[in-house]
């Protein structure tokens, strides 16, 4: 529980995260972050709603057609169509789904492997967690796409590989970041006196370690998502990652690259909307990130 | 004509919940060659003070003054860099003191080649060993090739003290420069400070929090709290007759080893914490706390004048310390 | 001396632990494809066969063409540089006064539109943002051609693999000409490409810039009557360089995905469109060999900038 004093000096008892939030709130680029996030994340999960047709519906008799704001644009049409007649808007409520359930995906399976591995490597120690460092370490060299693009290369492309290519190109760096921080808080006099108290195994690492480490962690994850969200969308747009009919993000700008001349709006109207959700979370974890400091600062 | 006077600084900046007065109403005159003390507890704004009147402040901070002259010249916010050319500082922490990437010759070079412009490098070279050896270090030649890293605190105050004297500096302002020193090395400083003082005719403004390094090198002293200046005084008299109920807490919540009268056996505190900055109460900042206060305390005192003992208080104590408890 | 070959070692026992890797993948690969129970034994000779391979310079041929790797390897190597490069050079000669600029008055207009487009552009897709400006300046404006090296109609040989220099040492009548059409051809992959190393490098040099100004010395330097640009560009910037540097190696990945992406888009003969190819076609042999030399190429440069990290931190050296 926190005490703060409100606008009249008098003093209150609340929950930390309302302190938190108070404090966020006074960043204007995060909330202003957090407002285009949730429009982004009610959209997408009210694609049903908002999305006036299925994505692989093709209009025939209007085929390119420019978004409703330009000279020719119908309005059934929001953002117009594309090469084969579909709908872009609804495509781009489909594909955003698409990618950022995927990109989430991936994070739960990065993380979790990356997590676990780590945490099992520190407590059991010796050559076996050497090894294993050494050879995240290893993978740490290389780009993220390179390794993805590898494990692709396995496992000929589509959606599910690429959401197993990423999560694999993603689990070294969850490891090595829970792995630091944990050889961090182990060194922390606080760890020692607990384990002086009689704490160890299970106890010390979920009373003790745990809650530590999950602030990193967790800053680690969000920071993560746009990096999942842009890999997927790489993947799709170089072709090795949702096909079609399947609708992604990046496949969407895929495909529709060789009509760029003849319809740009097939372009830059999905791009826009991934460029924004994108933005937006960079807003939030760093609003987010930039409060855990300051909080840290205060104390 | 004082070195350097200074009437009603006030520095504000923007925070959180409004502004926050760092320094307010706080005068201070130090004549040539005087070496000053300033006392006052962490956040009472001392640092602040002493970086306003060199104008080293960020450019958000808020500063403000009825009248500011410097060896005899009026400043302005316009002149202020007559002040910063004509006066140093040397900080607390050695380590963040000196440029870490830099060797301690290269620093020195470039101190004295701002100084010197038209020097020649031989001269350059001439004067930076010779700073460094009136700081008390011996053979400087081997010194000057070396990082900042290299040393031990101490000397690398030193170095510090020999960088701020660079460009002769007609008043050195330092701002807790011994307190993270061991007590032998502090000695040292401070009287190499005095040595420097009185050689150099360069004045001195020591900021501190500890009155034992004022007893020993200062003649006067003024004591600050919540950004205020409370009281200006000779130091004796700040230790033996202090007018203010801030400073006479201050005074006696020093251990005293020794020679002492039976009653001062405990150690005396003021009830109650220092206020946050952007809670400083309004007129007397010391008014909530003070055991001596009344209802006038919430306009803030004018500052008596009374045979160089400057004070600002609605109920000044009119005894003598050492002869009456209450 | 000794941190460098300690640096030299660390390498190679990298390039070791990338063989075995690389080995792997390429029998994961395999495997999949022809189930022929192997005991591990054959393993090991399989392995050391790998090795003595790429000791004596082969490293696989490219399947139907049959041309060796590390040939392709040298000649797309040249290309992939001259993307790489200006962009490296553009991202430190533009980031570095920018963010300088937006020091000097914090949270003055400067600073927060280079604070704000910082962020934009660091969000930016790559692939994105390589498209838009193919719209807006190949087909719409028609200032640039589209993609592709060189116009078809020059006939320039390839010498180096890199368009620029392959010109210039041409015989051909026409060389001039081509020089200046390969130039043309740089621009807008080099401005896609730039674009994401330019907004780090300000964001982070004017965020470690504004720390190092807030320490002590600057306050003291500046009472010594230093200017307060001087402390800026010699003593601030030293100092903010450092942590930048240290995240090189982070900087040079992303470096690498983009390259990949924009070779994509403009249709760029670099390493990029090779491995993309090379993945399409899953080409396991030619990717063994290919992974090997672009791990060694990444490793290099990991190794390089390390060297740079301590050489100019002399708090390291002691």
């Amino acid at each position: 529980m926190a005490l703060y004093i409100d606008r009249f000096g008098e003093a209150k008892i609340i929950h930390p995260f309302q302190g938190l939030w108070h404090l966020y709130k006074l960043n204007n680029a995060a909330m202003f972050g957090l407002l285009i996030l949730s429009i982004v994340v009610i959209v997408l999960i009210l694609t049903p709603v908002f999305a006036p047709y299925e994505a692989d519906r093709q209009f025939i008799n209007a085929l390119f057609s420019p978004p409703s704001w330009a000279k020719n644009g119908h309005i059934e049409y929001l953002f117009g169509t594309d090469e084969l007649g579909r709908d872009i808007f609804s495509r781009v409520l489909i594909g955003g789904r698409t990618t950022i359930s995927s990109a989430m995906l991936v994070i739960l399976m990065a993380s979790s492997v990356g997590v676990t591995l780590s945490l099992l490597g520190t407590s059991i120690g010796g050559w076996l967690d050497k090894s294993i460092s050494w050879f995240f370490e290893l993978l740490l060299t290389f780009p993220s796409l390179i390794t993805s693009l590898l494990v692709v290369a396995l496992l000929g492309p589509g959606l599910f590989n690429a959401v197993i290519a990423v999560a694999i190109a993603m689990i070294p760096l969850f490891y090595t970041t829970t792995r630091s921080e944990t050889l961090n808080q182990m060194r922390q006099p606080y760890f020692a006196a607990a384990q002086l108290d009689g704490a160890k195994g299970l106890r010390l690492l979920t009373s003790t370690l745990i809650p530590n480490i999950s602030n990193p962690i967790f800053i680690q994850f969000s920071l993560s998502l746009s990096s999942a969200i842009l890999e997927i969308a790489t993947l799709g747009f170089l072709g090795f990652g949702a096909q079609s009919p399947q609708t992604e993000w990046g496949t969407i700008l895929g495909e529709s690259r060789a009509y760029s001349y003849q319809a740009p709006w097939v372009i830059w109207l999905p791009g826009l909307s991934m460029f924004l959700t994108l933005f937006a979370i960079k807003l939030v974890t760093d609003g987010v990130r930039e409060t855990l400091e300051y909080d840290q600062q205060l104390k | 004509m004082p070195l350097l006077q200074i009437e009603e600084l006030n520095v504000s900046f923007p925070g959180l919940n409004g502004e926050i007065r760092a320094v307010s109403n706080s005068s201070l005159s130090i004549e040539a060659g005087e070496i000053r003390g300033i006392i006052g507890e962490s956040g009472s704004g001392k640092s602040v003070f002493a970086q306003a009147l060199l104008g080293l402040l960020s450019p958000t901070a808020k500063v403000s003054y009825d009248y500011f002259s410097f060896d005899n010249q009026l400043i302005t916010p316009g002149n202020q860099h007559i002040v910063t050319q004509g006066s140093s500082i040397i900080f607390q922490d050695p380590d963040n003191s000196l440029n870490p990437s830099k060797t301690i010759g290269n620093q020195l070079h470039e101190s004295l080649y701002l100084h010197h412009p038209h020097a020649s490098k031989d001269f350059l070279k001439e004067q930076a060993l010779s700073l460094l050896q009136d700081v008390g270090l011996s053979s400087p030649e081997s010194l000057l090739g070396l990082y900042p890293h290299q040393f031990a605190a101490g000397v690398n105050q030193r170095i510090m003290i020999a960088l701020a004297l660079a460009c002769s500096p007609k008043l050195l302002i330092a701002d807790e420069a011994t307190t993270n020193l061991d007590m032998t090395i502090q000695s040292q400083i401070l009287e190499l400070l005095t040595r420097l003082s009185q050689e150099r005719g360069m004045a001195v403004l020591t900021i501190t929090h500890d009155f034992s390094i004022l007893t020993e090198t200062t003649d006067t002293t003024s004591v600050m709290y919540c950004g205020y200046i409370l009281e200006t005084s000779s130091t004796e008299t700040l230790l033996t007759h202090p007018k203010h109920p801030y400073t006479r807490a201050l005074v006696n919540s020093i251990p005293q080893l020794g020679l002492v009268k039976k009653s001062r056996t405990h150690l005396y505190a003021l009830p109650g914490s220092v206020p946050p900055a952007d809670k400083i109460p309004v007129g007397c900042p010391l008014g909530p706390r003070c055991p001596r206060a009344g209802r006038e305390c919430v306009k803030l005192p004018e500052m008596t004048h009374k045979d160089n003992h400057h004070f600002r208080c609605h109920f000044p104590i009119e005894f003598n310390l050492w002869e009456d408890q209450r | 001396m000794l941190f460098m070959s300690k640096q030299f070692i660390r390498l190679l026992v990298m390039l070791l632990g990338i063989t075995l890797l690389d080995f792997i993948f390429f029998e994961l690969a395999q495997s999949s494809n022809t189930l022929i129970p192997v005991s591990p034994l054959e393993y090991l000779s399989s392995y050391q066969q790998f090795l003595f391979q790429m000791f004596q310079g082969d490293f696989g041929t490219i399947h139907p063409s049959n041309e060796a790797i590390l040939q392709q390897f040298f000649i797309k190597l040249p290309a992939s540089l001259e993307l790489i490069i200006p962009s490296i050079l553009i991202a430190w000669l533009v980031g570095v006064p920018l963010a300088v600029m937006a020091v000097k008055k914090p949270l003055g207009w400067v600073d927060r539109i280079v604070q704000f487009l910082g962020s934009l552009i660091y969000s930016l897709p790559v692939f994105w943002w390589g498209l838009i400006l193919l719209i807006i300046f190949s087909t719409g404006l028609e200032w640039f051609p589209v993609g592709g090296r060189l116009d078809y109609i020059y006939d320039i040989q390839t010498q180096t693999g890199s368009a620029l220099i392959d010109t210039l040492l041409s015989t051909q009548s026409y060389a001039n000409e081509a020089f200046f059409d390969a130039l043309s051809r740089t621009f807008l992959p080099i401005l896609t490409l730039a674009m994401l190393p330019t907004a780090y490098i300000t964001l982070q040099i004017r965020s470690h810039l504004e720390e190092t100004l807030q320490y002590d010395y600057m306050k003291s330097a500046k009472a010594r009557g230093m200017s307060h640009s001087r402390i800026i560009w010699l003593h601030g910037l030293p100092n903010a360089i450092q942590p930048v540097l240290n995240s090189m190696s982070l900087q040079f990945s992303m470096l690498i995905t983009s390259t990949i992406i924009v070779e994509f888009i403009y249709s760029w003969p670099g390493l990029g469109h090779w491995f993309l190819v090379l993945v399409q076609r899953q080409d396991y042999l030619a990717l063994r060999g290919a992974l090997m030399l672009i791990a060694s190429a990444i490793l290099l440069a990991n190794t390089v900038t390390d060297i740079l990290k301590y050489w100019s931190n002399p708090r390291l050296q002691r």
